[in-house]
């Protein structure tokens, strides 16, 4: 599967090949090698084969600004727009349909949830909102604590995928 | 008495940037601040920073700020002793220091009479001619449009149209030629119109590769005066600042002198008080003709105070309280080099165009030398209701070399995301050798423009680029990492 960026007027199509021994991505005919990588929410640093780039990065919906030696870059994701909501029982995250911060998150990692299970609660625009599971499932990441702020689009949480449950840890 | 029992409440008519900075030295004097805000303004840093604000309506932002009836209520309201009016908005409305001055509150500016007297550009200009300052040549602003071409032809091609009442380079147009002129002619009018109320404009001498070169001006009311050193402007666009700096680079000491002695001479010709600027041209002959007197704050004052050591706002609060000059001309000493880089929400590789958008990240420069006047907050929107500059980054070295070093550093260290900003081409600029040499003029940004459009980017590094913004898309998160690790995707640093 391959994932569409455009950036400096040109498409770029990118597909994760391999995650070990380094994570390597093919774009478009060249292959990246990320030998490693921290990221805080802001500040991240990345090696490549010759080059290590410390840089801030900020996502606005599908636009990601990169601040890199003085010079900022924007990227756009233009995959097809996934539904704001809940997850689609094909899908195993649940996204945040709009910005807004975190008023309570009563399911943790690893916990069991049944259908119609209230998994978190957002505000936004000062109205309170549910984030109802669809779907019975384990869940494998809660990504925002309580009071924490979010962007629309950002990933609140993620179901373990149904057919392969086991943990696969990265980092 | 001191200056915070004399003053000890200040209304400020303005917003952004220059209401945090004055509001900054108020609290240095321990004297009240009042805010005043637009709803768009509301959770401005300036806004929570003052010890009471005010929200004020109008049917557009800007006219809010604008609007004279209703600032002066709120400051007899909020019972101010003083109103400081920032620049830009009524900061030169002479109708706004009577108003405020009707209201028995004080106005941190000069009287409504010099304020109207140097305003009007073409009685400006008419005013230091009296009084033996160098003019360009310029015709007047009271013909027709034919008899204003026939002066300009006698003047000769390229010539200025500007507005009589402006300033800040609205309005102002180049006319090569003759055919050029009826058009030029007609949207210099009606921009006039628009933007200063006043239609009339005049024709000024052209010159090839001006520099900008301003005098600061304190006055009191006791009849002193004293200059405090130029300011060199050149760098623009649009007939706006980019880049100021002081002292001007290579001016010669005989020149620096004569034109800080004719800004005194026309402060003081005017019975000026307070804070002003004197701006004049230099021809490449070295030749300096008077431009205008601007009647309050400049924008770029923080490169004199980082030179001089004087606090401008806190010297123009001195002498709206009635206090005598707390210098003389002798005692005013210029250390080092100040360079200040206007940061602006715009694309500089779309011809400078506006930018909107919300701030998301914002990490300030820091470190020695650096001075950040900056009214922005993350989370903050920028919106096409104001003036795209969002911030001034100041840099202070020992020498113009070091202050272009800290200034480079400084400006590359500065990190504001989720709107298009001009820092990457600040940073261009002062990379660009003939900046360093100090080679600069009015079209420094015009010639060479090839050389400071953002640089191409290797294939690999383009490629690197996108990884990098993939890593931080979540749906490339969820296919790359289709680990359920919470965090995984975050990825703490990892030895491969």
């Amino acid at each position: 599967m391959k994932l569409n960026y455009r950036f400096l007027g040109e498409e770029f199509a990118l597909a994760p090949l391999q995650r070990t021994p380094r994570l390597s991505v093919s774009v478009n005919d060249t292959l990246v090698h990320v030998h490693e990588y921290a990221m805080g929410t802001a500040a991240q640093t990345f090696l490549f084969n010759n080059t290590q780039n410390e840089i801030f990065v900020a996502r606005d919906g599908d636009d990601i600004f990169i601040h890199m030696n003085g010079e900022v870059w924007e990227v756009r994701a233009i995959n097809a727009v996934e539904a704001a909501g809940t997850g689609s029982p094909s899908n195993d995250t649940v996204i945040a349909p709009m910005p807004g911060i975190v008023v309570s998150a009563p399911v943790v990692a690893g916990q069991e949830v049944r259908e119609g299970q209230t998994l978190i609660v957002i505000e936004s625009m000062k109205l309170q909102t549910s984030i109802i599971a669809d779907r019975d499932g384990c869940i494998a990441g809660v990504f925002f604590a309580q009071d924490e702020a979010f962007d629309k689009g950002a990933v609140l949480m993620r179901f373990a995928a149904t057919e392969d449950p086991t943990t696969d840890k990265v980092g | 008495m001191s200056l915070a029992e004399l003053i000890p409440k200040v209304l400020i008519a303005n917003r952004g940037e220059i209401a945090l900075r004055i509001i900054r030295t108020c609290q240095k004097l321990d004297i009240q601040t009042v805010a005043i805000y637009h709803d768009i303004d509301r959770k401005s840093p300036y806004v929570l920073c003052a010890d009471e604000a005010c929200e004020i309506r109008g049917d557009t932002p800007t006219n809010a700020y604008l609007d004279i009836a209703q600032i002066v209520r709120v400051a007899a309201e909020y019972d101010v002793s003083a109103v400081h009016p920032g620049y830009g908005f009524l900061a030169e409305n002479s109708l706004f220091a009577a108003a405020v001055a009707a209201a028995g509150i004080r106005f941190v500016g000069p009287g409504p009479e010099a304020i109207r007297l140097l305003g009007d550009k073409v009685e400006a200009r008419e005013f230091v001619r009296q009084h033996a300052v160098p003019l360009a040549p310029s015709t007047s602003s009271d013909g027709s449009e034919a008899e204003l071409l026939e002066q300009a032809r006698e003047i000769g091609f390229p010539i200025l149209i500007k507005a009589a009442a402006g300033g800040g380079g609205k309005g102002m147009h180049i006319v090569h030629a003759d055919h050029e002129f009826k058009s030029a002619y007609a949207l210099a009018t009606s921009e006039a119109q628009r933007y200063f109320g006043d239609p009339r404009v005049y024709c000024e001498k052209y010159l090839a590769r001006p520099r900008h070169i301003e005098v600061q001006i304190l006055a009191d009311e006791h009849g002193h005066c004293v200059h405090l050193g130029e300011r060199e402007c050149s760098v623009q666009r649009r007939f706006q600042k980019v880049f100021e700096e002081s002292p001007a680079p290579g001016l010669s000491a005989d020149l620096r002198k004569r034109m800080c002695d004719t800004a005194v001479t026309i402060a003081m010709a005017a019975n000026y008080t307070n804070a002003g600027t004197v701006e004049f041209i230099v021809g490449e002959d070295g030749e300096f003709y008077f431009l205008e007197m601007n009647t309050r704050l400049q924008v770029e004052h923080p490169v004199t105070e980082m030179v001089t050591g004087i606090d401008l706002v806190e010297a123009q609060l001195q002498v709206t309280a009635g206090k005598p000059l707390a210098y003389t001309q002798d005692q005013i000493t210029h250390n080092g080099h100040a360079i200040e880089m206007r940061i602006c929400a715009e694309d500089t590789e779309a011809d400078f165009m506006p930018a909107i958008g919300e701030i998301h990240v914002l990490r300030d420069a820091q470190g020695v030398g650096v001075r950040l006047d900056s009214g922005l907050a993350e989370g903050m929107s920028v919106t096409s209701a104001f003036d795209p500059m969002l911030a001034k980054l100041i840099a202070h070295g020992a020498d113009r070399e070091s202050a272009i070093e800290i200034a480079h550093r400084a400006i590359r260290e500065q990190v504001i995301l989720g709107v298009t900003t001009n820092c990457g081409f600040l940073g261009r600029v002062l990379a660009h050798p003939a900046f360093r040499a100090g080679a600069i003029h009015t079209h420094f940004i015009d010639e060479h423009r090839d050389a400071l459009r953002r640089p191409k980017l290797d294939q690999n590094c383009t490629a690197e680029l996108v990884v990098m913004a993939a890593f931080n898309d979540p749906e490339f998160q969820r296919l790359t990492f289709d680990t359920p690790q919470p965090h995984a995707a975050m990825g703490a640093w990892r030895n491969a």
